[in-house]
């Protein structure tokens, strides 16, 4: 005998006032319209964990440790997961000016937390069943986003596909994790997308087809690798984890009713059960009693693809929850993120060490690294080279993550070294170029998304005061090629190159007159090099410019250029344009002093705060970043 | 799409199975056009252990039972699997059943 069962939204919405229920029906459900009644389980054994089973964990083992997000540092204080050295230097901060509440909060929201926004869009599984790969992608999305202030969109195809699912098949966010830390991380779409059946494929042979994975061969140089993900049983470690670490994965089993949630705090009215699915949980109320969580069905379900579902309902509580943390990003994701002869690799326990590269006379060139936790020190590394007429430029490159460094020859050339990581073996990549290029300047040098692994770019001053740019096909025959010569009066260029998103070259160079230009390389209309906007004045060296996070609101969504150049007074002034918002340079600041120029920078996993290096009057190479309270100034690293 | 002639005779049920696939979001819905009073639909269990066991994501069996009703009625029902956010999506699959009640004689 079929059960009885609501029919109509309309009779569901009566359904709820009878029974008192606090969510809503989606507004875009007309009362005489069906409600849907799809159909799932979700039953002890199938590879999913229990929350008895996962029991409590060791908070203070996990994550009893400072993080380079210094609002989490704060909340794992409050927490009292840190030792008190790390508590102390918790609560400095707090003392001045940060308010640092006690315990957990009442509610906990990661689309916003201290002002930014830290979760990626949501998504789309559509038409497949692979609710399970979208969480566990969400999971790593949100983790590299939180622990180390960078949007890294993954492809939830590149764990469905690696697994070799099909696009009907269930699975659970426990072995997609599973398969993401044994396999070398996630990968990013463009490196393997997620793909779903094509059209026109008959409804019957949709939950049959499969992709057949073959990612980029650069695999290994674009993904967002993990350790081991934490099961989390209990309740109150699962509030305590979203407040210090972040998101955590969850399955649930979903009723007929579901469907139809749009805003309020979900609980069942239905007895029907109507299937199983997991999701991202990104948040909890206490004062509403629910979990906030983010759905992969495209914006158009609940509230904008949010929804809340109120504490222990529909089994959500009966399976363990998932979290990370400890996330490796990848070159590819941060390559605008740095310019010059610093950026920050995944290497040291906390994955964020700095790379850095410096002329050590003789023409050598050395390799510098600093640890990613306190007290930062910086270390000398292997030397390399012979011919190094100036600083080199410095970057990491999807070929697994090689090193890669470029320099202007003490014969006008342009040279390229690689640090092969798999040997652990600095290679001499060949010498090329316009033979006057400017002594002692430094290259634009830039990884570009044109192919896979994508193109080598490189824009260098000239003797006569123009713009040369060289290009590598990251293939076989590894040419490099002349792109041409433009520009006139430029007095200095260096590492300031950047592609953006619609594909064109950015650069920023410094003219004879003492102010700052932008170029840029207009692609579709035969890749011809264009005069930008001029602004500044005074300007006595090379500009170092990056796309930093400002700005960037969300993983597709370009941030504010960041520019700092040194003036004839030794000082260095930092200057800024908002991509997004359309806003013009504006100078934001001058600091430093006795500043012969800035010989790198980069926005790494410290808060957002950007990080300059510079090469002073006296030879010597200093570090300074800027934080909340403006721009301070770091140790002197060592001779250049 | 897949057709299906049925008769039945008044006060008599056939149940349709079809592949739900909630957890992606779709939902089974009906339209009845003809003699509207030909025959009623209803949400069916779908048997003991139906969904049970499957993997998040999977689809599992849903079942819909028709009665007929009017002897001498005729009437087309059209399933369309459908995400009610979406409307302008083409449904992810679709079945007419061509319903005739046969007289009572």
């Amino acid at each position: 005998m079929p059960g009885e069962s609501v029919q109509t939204a309309g009779e569901l919405r009566a359904q709820l006032v009878a029974r008192g229920a606090r969510w809503s029906v989606s507004e875009h459900l007309a009362d005489g319209e069906r409600v849907p009644r799809p159909s799932l389980g979700l039953e002890p054994g199938v590879n999913l964990t229990p929350a008895a089973e996962a029991g409590t964990v060791d908070l203070r083992a996990l994550v009893g440790h400072p993080s380079g997000n210094p609002h989490l540092t704060r909340r794992r204080a409050a927490h009292g997961l840190l030792t008190d050295v790390d508590a102390a230097a918790a609560g400095a901060e707090a003392e001045a000016g940060v308010a640092v509440p006690a315990g957990r909060p009442v509610a906990v929201d990661w689309r916003s937390r201290w002002g930014w926004p830290w979760l990626t869009k949501v998504k789309d599984q559509n038409p497949c069943g692979s609710c399970w790969a979208f969480g566990a992608a969400g999971l790593v999305e949100s983790m590299a986003r939180i622990e180390h202030d960078v949007w890294a969109r993954r492809s939830e195809g590149d764990v469905h596909d690696g697994l070799k699912c099909t696009c009907g098949q269930g699975g659970n966010p426990e072995t997609a994790l599973d398969w993401i830390r044994a396999n070398g991380g996630l990968a990013d779409p463009d490196c393997w997308p997620y793909s779903t059946p094509p059209a026109g494929l008959p409804a019957e042979r949709r939950d049959a087809w499969r992709a057949e994975y073959t990612p980029s061969w650069d695999r290994s140089g674009r993904t967002v690798r993990i350790t081991d993900y934490v099961r989390l049983g209990d309740v109150e470690q699962q509030k305590a984890w979203l407040d210090t670490v972040g998101p955590l994965t969850a399955c649930f089993d979903v009723y007929d009713d579901f469907f139809g949630l749009g805003a309020g705090v979900y609980h069942r009215t239905s007895d029907r059960l109507a299937g199983g699915h997991c999701v991202l949980v990104v948040g909890y109320d206490d004062a509403a009693g629910c979990w906030l969580f983010k759905n992969s069905w495209g914006t158009g379900y609940h509230v904008g693809g949010y929804g809340r579902i109120a504490y222990g309902e529909v089994n959500i509580d009966y399976w363990a929850k998932c979290g990370l943390r400890g996330t490796n990003i990848d070159p590819w994701s941060k390559r605008r993120l740095h310019a010059g002869s610093v950026y920050e690799s995944g290497n040291g326990r906390a994955h964020r060490n700095f790379e850095m590269a410096a002329a050590a006379g003789g023409g050598r060139i050395q390799h510098w690294w600093r640890e990613g936790d306190a007290p930062f020190a910086w270390s000398r590394g292997a030397s390399f080279a012979g011919d190094a007429g100036g600083q080199p430029a410095f970057t990491g490159s999807t070929y697994n993550r090689n090193m890669e460094s470029l320099h202007v020859t003490t014969g006008g050339r342009l040279r390229h070294w690689y640090y092969e990581q798999s040997v652990g073996v600095w290679r001499d990549g060949g010498a090329f170029g316009p033979g006057d290029a400017a002594l002692g300047s430094t290259p634009g040098f830039i990884q570009s998304d044109y192919g896979k692994p994508g193109n080598f770019e490189v824009v260098v001053r000239t003797a006569d005061g123009r713009l040369n740019h060289w290009w590598r096909i990251n293939g076989a025959p590894w040419t490099w090629n002349d792109g041409g010569r433009f520009a006139s009066g430029i007095a200095h260029y260096g590492p300031a190159l950047v592609q953006t998103r619609s594909r064109h070259l950015d650069l920023v160079a410094a003219r004879t007159d003492g102010t700052m230009q932008l170029w840029w390389r207009d692609d579709p209309n035969g890749f011809v090099w264009r005069p930008g906007e001029v602004f500044g004045a005074g300007i006595t060296s090379a500009p170092c410019m990056v796309e930093s996070q400002y700005g960037a609101a969300d993983e597709d969504t370009a941030g504010n250029y960041e520019l700092c150049a040194a003036r004839a007074d030794g000082r260095v002034e930092h200057w800024w344009r908002g991509n997004a918002s359309g806003t013009g340079w504006a100078r934001g600041a001058v600091f430093g002093h006795d500043v012969l120029g800035v010989t790198g920078m980069l926005q790494g996993s410290f808060g957002f705060n950007l990080e300059v290096v510079v090469l002073r009057t006296d030879r010597l190479l200093q570090h300074y970043w800027r934080d909340g309270a403006g721009w301070h100034e770091g140790p002197v690293i060592g001779p250049a | 799409m897949e057709v299906r002639r049925i008769e039945l005779g008044p006060g008599e049920t056939y149940t349709l199975r079809l592949p739900g696939r909630g957890a992606r979001g779709y939902v089974w819905t009906w339209q009845v056009t003809g003699d509207e009073d030909a025959v009623t639909v209803r949400v069916a269990d779908a048997g003991p252990g139906a969904g049970r066991g499957a993997l998040p994501g999977e689809a599992v069996e849903r079942a819909y039972t028709l009665r007929a009703r009017r002897p001498g009625a005729r009437a087309r029902i059209r399933f369309a699997q459908i995400r009610p956010p979406y409307p302008q999506e083409a449904p992810y699959d679709e079945i007419l059943l061509d319903v005739e009640v046969r007289d009572e004689a």
